[in-house]
């Protein structure tokens, strides 16, 4: 299995505060590697950097063997597909303007734009709501549309922050299928509060607890390590074991 | 270039689906230039003026038929020379003429105004001056054969406003004694044209008003909702960024500098000069406005903090601008970064363009400023771009 990220003793610093503390790990090819932690361990912090909306104070971030900090950034942003936390489009904007508006960066010319658009409409059942202003849409809808969005390019690895956070269990799930839809194509690199989430959808989780990188493994293997019942009695452990 | 028409297309389209924001940004122009109309379309009438005098005779009374003419000045006779008057609001000038009719060297003219009488003030000392020089030329034609062989005779005249002296005094030279060479000049003989001054101030203010709120919170709104950070993943440029927004915000402040150019031209008929020169300065004020808006929007991290940061520089632009002030009464150091900066340039420029009917090399060198810091804050918007907000 082909690497696509590696990273190397990660760092990052708020003025005293470590929020990131030299962390490592690999994520291979059309694999699904979850962060995991409680609020504050830095796993937002660390997929920021990861993709490059913050940089980081040191350590080193490689992409298919190239690092983001020798590389021409704007090639780097070419693999990656973005879904922040909160909302991300326009919201005055219909869903196909936004995903014109972000596919134009990448120079697909206006026919494979179009085209795409149609297919990412379709795999996330948005065509009848295709014309609708985004600040209308309900919470699963708009989040369906961010992830349409961050697909345009049809980029390599992508990345979803918290991508769930607040929606309704079917919307949850539709989501759930299309990240297992997705994976056929792409690495994804998922942080999220819900274990469930990650016992089921992630092949590897890194757990981050104040910065730093407690455990790294199969959700499997990790709850038979810390002889859980499921992720959340992990995450429980490790807290009680920082205190 | 594609991706800055892109984000210029986009910002445009999200502007114009705001209809409340369309109607408040577009109806500030209009409403602005007919309240500035309102408020600066006339010169002050019915001036309260105080006279004092003391030896009634010929001359005297002339200078108060003088003061009395015209609707300007409203006249009355005082027994005081008090600046209680004018503490107590009851007069924005008191006159005191103290020279009798067969010894007029030996007497004065002493003025006193009210310095928080704004325009009225200045139009009350003009009045005032205009008469006085009238009236002094005359008891000089009448009495030069008099006084001939004194060289010192002087009519002093004490005016707080700055004349040249042989407005107000003339010497009689034995020399001179005929032909009656008294070289009383008007210094008074330009007329401002108050709303003129003021509307041209206007075009420009009102283009820094709207457009540094506009343009001041243009990133900082996306920062707070999530698009900002989007966009800073995808390949889309800093420079894409600013230059793509400064595109669109750039149609529309146009737009607004437009609307209150013409409003002012329909509604009170304001002189605008050569309308090329008019169009090039609007199109250089506008942009300076949109870069500043941005670099403002660029360094500061929440719309909160934009909002008071674009006020704050409006307000200083504003003061530097000589709208209120002109140039000559600003401290020697303040007056010097009024010239480095351009506010007081694009005003300048708009009132010699309006007014005078300037020419492009009478306004180059203002044009020339205005341009740079345009460019200026561009660059500067672009440098201080960061894609976190922290």
């Amino acid at each position: 299995m082909e690497t696509v990220l590696e990273v190397k003793n990660l760092k990052k610093r708020f003025g005293k505060i470590k929020a990131v503390d030299g962390i490592s790990f690999e994520v291979g090819e059309n694999e699904i590697f979850g962060l995991l932690g409680p609020n504050g361990c830095g796993k937002t912090t660390t997929q920021r950097m990861l993709c490059t909306v913050l940089d980081s104070t040191s350590g080193k971030i490689k992409y298919f063997g190239k690092s983001i900090q020798s590389e021409n950034i704007q090639n780097i942003r070419r693999l990656i597909g973005y879904v922040p936390q909160g909302e991300c489009l326009y919201g005055d904007l219909t869903i196909v303007e936004n995903l014109r508006f972000f596919a134009k960066p990448y120079q697909l010319g206006s026919k494979k734009t179009e085209l795409r658009i149609k297919e990412l409409l379709e795999l996330l059942s948005l065509e009848d709501r295709k014309s609708e202003l985004v600040k209308n849409l309900s919470g699963g809808l708009n989040k369906r549309a961010s992830i349409a969005a961050a697909l345009i390019h049809e980029p390599k690895i992508l990345f979803l922050d918290e991508v769930t956070m607040g929606l309704d269990p079917n919307s949850r799930y539709h989501i759930w299928n299309l990240i297992r839809e997705l994976k056929k194509h792409a690495t994804i690199i998922i942080t999220t509060h819900y274990m469930d989430e990650a016992e089921d959808l992630c092949d590897r989780i890194a757990i981050l607890s104040k910065g730093k990188i407690m455990d790294l493994d199969s959700p499997v293997d990790i709850i038979k390590k810390y002889e859980a019942h499921d992720l959340n009695e992990v995450i429980g452990k490790i807290i009680e074991e920082e205190k | 270039m594609s991706n800055i028409l892109t984000i210029a297309k986009y910002e445009l389209k999200r502007l114009f689906r705001d209809w409340r924001l369309v109607i408040m940004v577009l109806s500030q122009p209009i409403v602005i230039a007919l309240i500035v109309g309102l408020v600066a379309n006339h010169e002050p009438r019915d001036i309260k003026v105080l006279v004092s005098n003391v030896h009634e005779n010929k001359y005297s009374n002339e200078l108060i038929a003088k003061l009395e003419a015209g609707d300007s000045l409203n006249v009355e006779m005082t027994s005081n020379f008090s600046n209680d008057d004018i503490k107590n609001n009851k007069a924005r000038a008191i006159v005191q003429i103290d020279f009798s009719e067969e010894n007029i060297v030996q007497g004065s003219i002493n003025i006193k105004t009210d310095p928080a009488g704004s325009l009225a003030t200045i139009v009350a000392q003009q009045k005032i001056s205009e008469a006085v020089s009238a009236v002094a030329r005359e008891m000089a034609q009448d009495n030069v054969a008099r006084y001939a062989s004194d060289k010192s005779a002087t009519i002093k005249a004490n005016l707080p406003v700055a004349v040249p002296d042989d407005v107000l005094a003339f010497n009689i030279d034995e020399k001179s004694y005929d032909p009656l060479s008294v070289d009383v000049k008007d210094g008074t003989d330009m007329k401002i044209k108050y709303f003129d001054f003021y509307g041209s101030s206007m075009m420009v203010v009102l283009v820094l008003l709207v457009v540094l709120n506009l343009s001041g919170i243009s990133i900082t709104s996306e920062r707070v909702s999530g698009t900002f950070e989007r966009m800073t993943v995808t390949p889309y440029r800093k420079k894409d960024i600013i230059l793509g927004k400064a595109m669109a915000l750039f149609l529309v402040g146009l737009a607004v500098n437009w609307l209150g150019i013409l409003s002012l031209k329909v509604i009170y008929d304001i002189s605008l000069g050569n309308l090329y020169l008019l169009s090039l300065l609007t199109v250089l004020v506008v942009g300076m406005a949109v870069g500043l808006g941005l670099f403002v929007s660029s360094i500061t991290k929440n719309v909160v903090e934009s909002v008071e940061a674009a006020m704050y520089v409006f307000f200083v632009s504003f003061l530097a601008c000589g709208l209120l002030l002109p140039l000559d009464s600003a401290h020697p150091i303040y007056a010097k970064l009024m010239l480095i900066f351009p506010f007081y340039h694009a005003v300048s420029a708009s009132r010699h363009i309006n007014m005078m009917g300037a020419n492009w090399s009478q306004i180059s060198n203002d044009a020339y400023i205005v341009a740079a810091w345009m460019v200026g804050f561009l660059v500067l918007a672009v440098i201080s771009l960061r894609r976190e907000a922290k």
